[in-house]
């Protein structure tokens, strides 16, 4: 049992970062995006949340902060500002996480929204205060918003295809806590 | 009575809570580093992506051609209409191949009695882009040559028809194209035939803007635009674009380059121009100097005789 789970948690986190990584390299394909267009979800973002929100344990404040400084890296942004965004915006779910269990998807959706909202306008802020050229406000919104149109559908997909779910009633963990 | 019951949590908990505070502080002094000393991390960036991207060459091709074949196949749809317009355009074009082969035998006879000598040094490297930035808002693909292959930073990077961007970061496998309509990017321009000079400026949207202009009035949409190599860094006489203007009654440049498919890039060596320091020296007839002493003092002019 103790095994068991031990191991359960660590290839999700192995899946975690496989996924990142596949996320980031499609990003990366030279399939031109023309400037001014509308800028794809933020897929890796969506995925982190939903886990955050089922299962903490799985994502280690270290993974995603690791996860997302390579994906400042890779995509050209100014590197740590997202991943600190990010970060605040997982802990701040994450120290909510037994209010949020209770939560219906809609519930839950209206509550992810208002975090990803919050994340991009604290980078946005941050940019700003630092002088970095700041690139149009309402287009980097409208990622956010596409974001937030495909959290439904990463849910779906990982709770379908990667049986991620909220613990059941009574789960414990290796050390018989509730999870 | 009895305590309640002492979870672990309570001793994990503050523990947690500085681990925590130190990763966010780690983040944002990544930040602040970037942003106090930019090109250090920057050449971190280079040598990861430098490391890790064409080892995935092998997968990337693979895809990019699947999605050739897709936008390829949405082309079918319109195949009429397609052939109906290349027939319109090829009628104008054979009428302006007669003009290029005129203008051709002009500029050979011209050249001849000219005896021009061409900048034998603007040769250029080929080059296949690998990725891209990933994102509407950071312009710049990543190219498959790099420091091994004598790129620096700088050079001029273009398509078969125009300028496409400026090489910035260099790694030993492969370099960044910063893309001109990359708000970061800013290359001085002439436009003809007017010879206004400008700055070419770009904002994240498809159509570059042309700012600095001393005379826009001299400027008119579909004038077209060349690197003018002010600064020393660019080559010159590059086609650019021609000149459009914007629905906000700013003048932008439709860029001739292909962005919507840039498969191979070529990169334009250039070399610092030489610099010419001095006026030049006095031009006299060559003469005895002891008894003419007393004529050059007189002034700087050239001696009179």
């Amino acid at each position: 049992m103790n095994r068991d789970f031990r191991s359960e948690v660590w290839s999700y986190r192995g899946l975690y970062i496989f996924l990142g990584l596949g996320i980031i390299f499609l990003k990366i394909l030279p399939i031109p995006q023309t400037a001014g267009a509308w800028p794809y979800p933020d897929i890796l973002l969506c995925l982190t949340i939903s886990w955050i929100i089922r299962r903490p344990e799985y994502l280690p404040t270290l993974l995603i902060a690791f996860m997302f400084l390579l994906t400042d890296l890779f995509l050209m942004r100014p590197p740590g500002l997202m991943a600190f965004g990010v970060l605040a915006g997982t802990e701040f779910l994450r120290n909510r996480i037994y209010i949020l269990r209770e939560l219906s998807l809609i519930g839950e959706w209206i509550v992810v929204s208002l975090v990803i909202i919050l994340i991009f306008a604290l980078t946005h802020v941050i940019a700003f205060l630092t002088v970095i050229s700041t690139t149009n406000f309402g287009l980097e919104m409208i990622g956010g918003l596409t974001s937030i149109a495909a959290y439904p559908l990463v849910v779906w997909v990982s709770n379908a295809f990667f049986k991620v779910h909220k613990p059941a009633m009574g789960e414990v963990d290796e050390r018989g806590h509730r999870r | 009575m009895a305590k309640a019951p002492i979870s672990p949590d309570q001793y994990t908990k503050p523990i947690r809570r500085i681990l925590v505070g130190g990763v966010f502080v780690f983040l944002l002094s990544i930040f602040a580093l970037w942003r106090v000393d930019g090109a250090r991390v920057e050449k971190f960036r280079a040598a990861l992506i430098d490391r890790f991207v064409p080892n995935l060459e092998w997968a990337i091709l693979p895809i990019r051609s699947v999605s050739g074949v897709v936008k390829n196949f949405q082309s079918y749809a319109r195949i009429y209409e397609q052939n109906q317009e290349l027939r319109r355009e090829l009628q104008q074009m054979k009428a302006w191949k007669e003009a290029a082969l005129q203008l051709e035998l002009k500029n050979v006879r011209l050249l001849d009695l000219n005896r021009v000598r061409l900048d034998s040094r603007l040769t250029h490297i080929s080059g296949v882009v690998l990725a891209d930035s990933g994102s509407p808002f950071r312009q710049s693909i990543l190219l498959n040559v790099g420091t091994r292959d004598g790129i620096q930073d700088g050079w001029a990077a273009m398509d078969g028809l125009g300028l496409v961007g400026r090489i910035s970061g260099v790694g030993t496998r492969t370099a960044r194209v910063v893309l001109l309509t990359d708000s970061n990017s800013q290359i001085p321009i002439t436009v003809q035939p007017s010879g206004q000079r400008a700055i070419l400026t770009g904002d994240n949207s498809p159509l570059p803007i042309l700012a600095f202009l001393e005379k826009p009035e001299l400027v008119r949409p579909g004038d077209q635009v060349f690197s003018s190599g002010d600064g020393g860094v660019f080559p010159p006489g590059i086609l650019v674009g021609t000149v459009a203007a914007g629905p906000d009654r700013r003048l932008r440049l439709r860029l001739s380059a292909d962005y919507e498919r840039l498969e191979f890039l070529r990169v334009l060596r250039s070399y610092a121009l030489e610099k010419i320091t001095d006026a030049g020296g006095l031009v006299a007839v060559p003469q005895p100097l002891a008894n003419r002493n007393g004529v050059l003092e007189n002034g700087p002019g050239v001696g009179r005789e």
